[in-house]
């Protein structure tokens, strides 16, 4: 199968990164100080990456942003220093496109959308999907840095949730990987599926990404069991997963998926996130070749940065039954009544 | 000189007499002493022989006894070896006749096994399928959703002028 049309960013034509950190976000006080955390922990890791001489761009797409807000990208622009925005490209989603393409009105985020038009417009040999506030291990750091990643592997880190009270801000391995910091133990990754924060820390070649037509956007109705439904068409695509062997840190915050749980448990079709039992363990699915709004027009408004305007012919059809199909082959799934890892 | 004149005529002195006489007594007593012991051995072998004779018969009797003890367990153990034959016999038919049913069973819970697990690969296609209607229905519902907020959206609200 031929490789997808992966189309051209902004002027950005250096050499190839080795890797691509795909985020998504945008500035409306998500979790308390979304920025704060967000700009700290791009710093951070950008800071380890390249003392790690870890080639690397971010790729960050603003999903339908608010309107009068500023944007993520003017805010690490007038906050960062130019190394970061160096290391940065942004894409800015029209709004419109949230409304055309949601199925479930109460999502007021898709997230994986998002990552899907990050992850496609991607240059990294290897692309990392990740979240803002997500701070990446020394262990991946030294992986990384060792260039120690393979084709057709899909990477996978366990996350270790630190207590709320710690300084974002003045990031330190001290404070990161003090156990007493811990917020709750830290869970194991188990075959063969390493589920479990698996938004946090999915690392894949970029040819295998696009086979797989990265994220589910057929089933537009929940943010939670998305990232587990790609590791189910990974493993029964013929792929890989495996535990990196080392940690991604998390701060905890209040709107996070683990604080909203309990929030939502008793009433979850109320929930932002959406319905966490449907069925992401045992039905997976076939994007069409236009998956991460590949046929949205572009218009570049700066070195980095690039906007998709709204245009239905880059909106996928409301109801695409065709591309719900069953896994070819199942490794020991669980059961669909597992809980969803955030 | 007298001596060989009358050994020379075919005498003897008196004393040689005496002497001869004494030698002769001598060897009768020997004699009779070897003659008694004689009948003393001889008394002593027939004994020996009668008690050898006594012995003997004992032997022949007590082998009598024993032949006849030894002919009754082989006799036995004919009797014995003939009814374990037949038990033998006896159980080797009822092992056999258990084998054949025992297979006729392995065959029948292989045909079992082999519906279970058609009837398992059958469940969990049909659960699988299942589980890809319900996604179905999800994104139709979902969809339906959508549109019936966009129509609402799209309708004029009554009293706004537009009819």
């Amino acid at each position: 199968m031929p490789l997808a049309h992966i189309p051209v960013m902004g002027q950005d034509s250096g050499p190839r990164p080795y890797l691509s950190v795909v985020l998504t976000g945008r500035n409306d006080g998500y979790g308390g100080d979304f920025v704060k955390r967000f700009l700290a922990t791009l710093q951070f890791n950008h800071g380890e990456l390249s003392a790690h001489a870890v080639s690397h761009e971010f790729v960050l797409v603003e999903w339908a942003p608010l309107p009068g807000a500023p944007l993520l990208a003017d805010l690490i622009e007038e906050r960062c220093p130019t190394s970061v925005t160096a290391a940065l490209r942004t894409v800015v989603v029209d709004p419109a496109y949230h409304e055309a393409m949601t199925l479930n009105p109460l999502l007021r985020f898709h997230e994986y959308l998002a990552k899907n038009v990050g992850v496609r417009r991607a240059r990294g040999e290897y692309i990392l999907v990740s979240n803002c506030d997500v701070i990446l291990g020394r262990h991946i750091l030294a992986q990384l840095e060792r260039r120690s990643l393979e084709p057709r592997v899909v990477y996978r880190a366990p996350r270790r949730d630190l207590v709320a009270a710690l300084d974002i801000e003045h990031l330190h391995w001290e404070a990161l990987e003090d156990q007493a910091n811990l917020a709750r133990p830290g869970k194991q990754l188990r075959p063969p599926y390493f589920r479990g924060s698996t938004g946090d820390f999915i690392a894949l070649d970029q040819m295998s990404f696009h086979r797989l037509r990265a994220f589910n956007e057929i089933y537009r109705l929940a943010r939670v069991g998305v990232d587990a439904n790609l590791l189910v068409l990974a493993l029964s695509s013929g792929l890989t997963i495996v535990d990196i062997g080392g940690p991604v840190y998390h701060i905890d915050h209040e709107g996070s998926f683990q604080t909203l749980k309990a929030k939502y448990v008793a009433g979850e079709s109320d929930a932002q996130h959406g319905h966490e039992r449907w069925n992401f363990n045992s039905v997976v699915y076939r994007n069409r070749p236009q998956w991460g709004l590949s046929d949205a027009p572009e218009e570049s408004r700066g070195p980095r940065r690039t906007y998709l305007h709204f245009s239905w012919d880059a909106v996928p059809p409301l109801v695409d039954l065709s591309g719900v199909i069953l896994p070819s082959r199942v490794e020991s799934a669980p059961s669909s009544s597992m809980s969803a890892d955030a | 000189m007298i001596r060989r004149v009358l050994r020379a005529v075919g005498l003897a002195t008196t004393g040689e007499l005496h002497v001869v006489e004494a030698k002769l007594r001598d060897v009768r007593a020997r004699l009779d002493k070897a003659t008694a012991r004689l009948a003393e051995a001889t008394t002593t072998a027939q004994r020996l022989q009668e008690t050898r004779r006594e012995e003997s018969r004992r032997f022949k009797a007590r082998l009598a006894e024993l032949e006849s003890d030894q002919q009754r367990q082989a006799d036995r153990h004919k009797e014995t070896t003939a009814r374990a034959s037949r038990q033998v016999a006896q159980l080797t038919e009822a092992l056999r006749q258990r084998d054949l049913q025992l297979e006729a069973s392995l065959r029948q819970e292989t045909r079992l096994e082999q519906q279970v697990a058609a009837a398992k690969q059958d469940l969990e296609t049909a659960r699988a399928s299942l589980s890809a209607i319900e996604v179905k229905l999800d994104i139709l519902e979902g969809a339906a959703n959508v549109l019936d907020l966009r129509t609402r959206a799209a309708r004029p609200h009554p009293g706004d002028g537009s009819r």
